[in-house]
């Protein structure tokens, strides 16, 4: 069986940096990227099911949306354990948001046809939240968001999940398979990939899936498949933090008060 | 291929490889090199690249300098705010930067010339002037010119700076508000009549502050030791010089915060370590059981302690004898346990007994431990808990082998301090020359560049 | 294509927070959007919530009964506002961003492929088109988003950006019953409650104090026990002084560490802000940062920030604290 693992380059932004001319996106050369860690999380989960059940056959697929860039998070993926790794790109996508990049994932899935399907709850860098579910949504698959704790056997009916809700109040439920599942930071630990299994993944081949290949019509690639455009980007007022000013005596007096305050 | 045995050979080697962070720490050999336009076009390839580096702690300074040399305001403010930035390249940056932040990193950086700050300290932007108040490099003059301009939210960062002469002090005094005179009090540089004349002040803060300054003669200070605020007592003991007339602190006092102080004090008469030594408050307790002057009879007493946290001052007092390190060896609580795991003088037998222990703290204790035996710190790298491992490579005596072996180790910090360790021969360091991580790949490239 | 619909969530009998703070939402778009602001409750007894929605601009709440709704679950829900919005047409569907809304909203939007947003702060209409503010890259940048040729969007709503009205209002009741009835994918089988505050660990202090490299060695740190156990806070610390042994492991908050998943006052000390650090610290109500380099990263997640050194600060509170008695 598949378990199918999108996967997502993320960028980090430095907290020096300028927008891109165009003001609907910052400038690259501020962003550093990394594999979501999100995705880290999804990525151990599905890994350990296919050790736990190593007689199963489980092939463990990690796939992402991106241009060439995205090889380095799927190279990771595949030092951590994925068996193989799929790369969907059409140039349409620049515009695309997480609903019409959920669409081409979409498409991978009823190739690949996978049992599960693990995405992160979210990404690090904008957080929608969103391409996961929508992902089943298209798929018209079950789905579950935010699963702290996971049970599964290969060939089962059933998922036994926890998800993690608001205030650390866990839920405890089952769904049939197949499904799609966002999974939360701190389900498992994620692996430190070994210096050989870098090496072995450096020598794999990414597979490459080009406009024609991914079969989406050509008015549901990027901002026609997608829900919503971003019209501009801005950056908001500065100083976050109240500075508490003075002595430090004074200083100090302002924190205990601070302190009574919230302890009530 | 073996390490390059010289310089040049390194950096041939950077060049081939084209590794920004390989080279990085030796930048300041590679400009002396022939081969510095190469290396140049590494450092200098993309702007994304440049921007780390101008932000990076460890950038060297002459590189940083390079890097200002593009007009580029967030290269500016990257390297306004790096530690290593020198004096020329600040004022480099000054003459050139239009932005507001780039020149408060200029006006709190250590390395700003006086001249620099003093042209701060004359700028229309309060926060400048604020923070040009506030770096401990600001030269008298300028401090002085601050004052004089009148912005009276300064007056107390400039009476507390240690650049403030006596004479400014008085008359910031004169001048000043309760909160500033509590700071000119305070600071070393205060005139000794104003110490006088005001540590018997009404204001409690006063008097702490005259108490916490160590110009304030003895006799005042003997007085404050018995101030009705708790607060004054303990600052006016804690600053009375080491050893005192044991008459003087020979009573208990009411507040527990001034009897933990006496409690870390090393002349406290053999009655008051007594009653100390069976305080009601654990912390009070605590100090003395850390105390290297506490006498071994109270040590063994408080090695019984019922609170844990004293029970492992005990054993991180250095003074305390290997019979009862090894009890402690055998506390029922395992952060008491590790006090002693890396204790050199802990007894080989208590050492061995810690080695079959399950808790994390103590195993990166032993790890530490510097008489732990080879065959135990190989044992100790297999862990699958990557701190324990981290711990042997913390511990000097770590053996080649075993180091060798966690140039491979899963965590990509592991891997990076393995190579930075002594014991490491350079062929060793040489293998991780291809890490797929920059932080090791740069480990490896100080190595080579301090051994070439 | 006119009005506003609003999904009643609620958990344990009782409407979450949320529900609220999206009719005072609703508030703001309401002559925007035209028709009427409706509340949809799927529950057994959808009666219990009716009164608990019935405040500020609300015109009507249509009420769901399915006996399999106690629980949350996201395909039945789905299901239900599919339903009311192919009926309806409105122009904004309103859910919390809640976990429960990231469980369901992003399929329901993608299934109808009506415009959708999440974790929108601030709403508006220019005139005919809706546009919704969020934030990306961590809250560094916020973005403006419109849904071009959509008529009905879909919006997740940030907790806490929009005020709950506080006004009764008298809306109509309508009934609806739910047209399908598939069975449903997931089961919910119980709960799992938080363990009970206090504690000397990590995740289930209410106030941690700690420290980073700043505090410079093992001597200190015992200092800043103490001052902790004064304060009344637990003691955490950034890996590094876990790693040389000064505190134990437990004490280390951030990704190779621990979550304070329950904090509502942190005090930084010295503590320059690291991702991974930020990562233990990502649920904290409030932070407070004291540091000596007024460009440390983590003043841009304080609440309050002292720019100060930390060993004065601390010596500073153990004297105010000794001067109280």
């Amino acid at each position: 069986m598949k378990i199918l693992v999108p996967i997502k380059r993320v960028a980090s932004l430095d907290d020096e940096f300028e927008l891109r001319s165009d003001g609907r996106d910052v400038d690259q050369d501020f962003c550093e990227y990394d594999l979501n860690e999100f995705d880290e999380y999804s990525l151990e989960a599905a890994v350990q099911i296919k050790e736990r059940f190593a007689d199963a056959g489980v092939e463990v697929v990690a796939l992402t949306v991106d241009t060439e860039e995205g090889d380095d998070v799927l190279r990771k993926a595949l030092a951590k354990g994925a068996d193989r790794a799929v790369r969907a790109w059409d140039d349409g996508l620049v515009e695309a948001d997480q609903v019409a990049i959920a669409r081409v994932i979409a498409k991978v899935a009823e190739r690949e046809q996978p049992e599960l399907i693990l995405c992160g709850a979210q990404s690090a860098d904008h957080g929608h939240a969103q391409t996961g579910i929508a992902l089943a949504g298209l798929l018209k698959r079950n789905h579950a968001a935010v699963v702290s704790g996971l049970e599964y056997e290969p060939g089962a009916k059933v998922v036994a999940i926890d998800r993690e809700l608001e205030g650390g109040l866990v839920e405890k439920l089952q769904i049939e398979t197949p499904a799609v599942l966002t999974i939360q930071l701190g389900i498992n630990k994620p692996r430190y990939a070994s210096l050989r299994s870098i090496k072995q993944a450096n020598a794999k081949t990414i597979e490459v899936l080009e406009a024609a290949e991914i079969g989406l019509p050509p008015e549901l690639i990027g901002q026609g498949g997608s829900l919503s455009r971003v019209r501009k980007m801005f950056i908001p007022e500065r100083g976050r933090s109240v500075m508490i000013e003075g002595t430090p005596a004074e200083q100090a007096s302002r924190l205990l008060e601070i302190v009574r305050e919230v302890q009530g | 291929m073996s390490a390059p045995r010289r310089i040049d050979d390194f950096l041939d080697e950077c060049i081939r490889r084209a590794d920004a962070y390989l080279v990085l720490p030796a930048y300041d050999r590679a400009i002396e090199s022939k081969r510095r336009n190469e290396i140049d076009a590494i450092l200098f390839k993309s702007s994304r690249l440049r921007l780390v580096l101008s932000a990076l702690p460890f950038t060297p300074s002459g590189l940083l300098a390079r890097l200002a040399l593009e007009p580029c305001e967030p290269i500016f403010v990257r390297v306004a705010r790096n530690p290593n930035a020198d004096a020329a390249t600040l004022d480099h940056i000054y003459a050139r930067t239009k932005l507001v932040e780039t020149l408060r990193a200029i006006a709190n950086h250590r390395n700003t010339t006086h001249g620099t700050l003093d042209r701060l300290a004359a700028s229309e932007d309060i926060e400048i002037r604020a923070i040009v108040a506030a770096n401990g490099n600001t030269a008298h003059e300028t401090l002085r010119s601050l004052f004089t301009r009148g912005d009276s939210s300064l007056w107390a960062a400039i009476a507390r700076h240690a650049h403030t002469d006596v004479d400014l002090l008085r008359v910031i005094f004169e001048w000043a508000s309760t909160r500033e005179r509590a700071e000119v009090l305070g600071n070393a540089n205060c005139p000794s009549e104003l110490l006088r004349n005001n540590y018997d002040s009404d204001d409690p803060l006063v008097r702490r502050k005259c108490a916490s300054n160590e110009a304030l003669p003895i006799a005042l200070r003997l007085k404050l030791i018995e101030d009705a605020d708790a607060g004054v007592r303990a600052e006016a003991l804690g600053a009375l010089p080491d050893p005192a007339a044991e008459e003087k602190l020979s009573g208990v006092d009411g507040s527990k915060y001034v009897r933990r102080v006496q409690a870390r004090r090393s002349d406290v008469g053999e009655e008051l370590i007594q009653k100390l030594s069976r305080d009601p408050d654990s912390w009070v307790r605590r100090w003395l059981a850390r105390n290297s002057r506490t006498p071994l009879e109270i040590l063994r007493r408080l090695l019984l302690d019922g609170d844990e946290g004293v029970r492992r001052a005990v054993g991180r007092n250095r003074k305390t004898p290997p019979d009862l390190l090894t009890r402690i060896a055998s506390d029922t609580v395992a952060w008491v346990r590790a006090s002693v795991a890396d204790r050199g003088d802990l007894p080989k037998l208590s050492l061995q007994l810690l080695e079959k222990d399950c808790s994390p703290d103590v195993l990166s204790g032993v790890a530490r431990n510097p008489t732990s035996p080879s065959t135990l710190l190989s044992a100790l790298a297999l862990c699958d808990d990557p701190g324990i491992r981290r711990a042997v490579i913390l511990n000097k005596a770590a053996p080649r082998q075993v180091l060798r072996d966690l140039c491979e180790d899963d965590y990509p910090l592991n891997r990076a301090m393995a190579v930075s360790h002594e014991n490491l021969q350079i062929e060793d360091v040489w293998l991780s020359v291809a890490d797929p991580e920059p932080q090791v790949r740069f480990a490896v490239g100080k190595r080579m560049a301090a051994a070439l | 294509m006119s009005g506003i619909l609003i999904l009643a969530e609620h958990r344990r009998g009782e409407l979450r927070p949320g529900v609220l703070e999206a009719i005072g939402a609703a508030e703001q778009l309401r002559s925007g959007a035209g028709g009427d602001v409706s509340v949809l409750v799927i529950a057994p007894d959808p009666s219990k919530y009716i009164s608990g929605v019935s405040v500020g601009c609300v015109d009507e709440i249509i009420a769901m009964a399915d006996g399999a709704a106690e629980d949350f679950e996201p395909h039945l829900v789905q299901a239900a506002l599919a339903q009311v919005i192919k009926d309806r047409a409105p122009s904004v569907v309103l859910v919390p961003h809640s976990v429960d809304g990231w469980g369901m909203a992003p399929a329901l939007a993608s299934d109808l492929n009506t415009g959708f947003a999440s974790d929108v702060f601030s709403v508006r209409y220019e005139e005919a088109e809706l546009v919704a503010t969020r934030a990306a890259y961590r809250e560094k940048v916020f973005v403006e988003l419109d849904f071009p040729g959509k008529a009905t969007v879909v919006l997740t709503l940030r907790s806490g950006a929009f005020a709950a009205p506080t006004t009764p209002a008298s809306p109509r009741v309508t009934k609806m019953e739910l047209g399908s009835s598939e069975a449903l994918p997931s089961k919910h089988l119980g709960w799992k409650d938080p363990p009970p505050n206090g504690g000397i660990d990590i995740p289930g202090s209410a106030f941690i104090l700690s420290i980073g490299r700043g505090v410079g060695d093992e001597a200190r740190v015992e200092g800043f026990l103490e001052l902790a156990d004064s304060l009344g806070a637990t003691l955490g610390c950034s890996r590094p002084i876990a790693d040389n042994g000064w505190l134990p492991k437990a004490r280390q908050v951030g990704q190779s560490g621990q979550l304070a998943a329950k904090c509502k006052l942190y005090i930084a000390m010295g503590i320059s802000g690291s991702v991974q650090h930020q990562w233990g610290m990502k649920h904290v109500e409030t932070i407070v940062a004291i540091n000596k380099d007024p460009e440390a990263s983590i003043f841009g997640i304080a609440k309050y920030g002292i720019v100060a050194d930390m060993m004065e600060i601390a010596d500073e509170l153990q004297a105010q604290m000794a001067s109280a008695g």
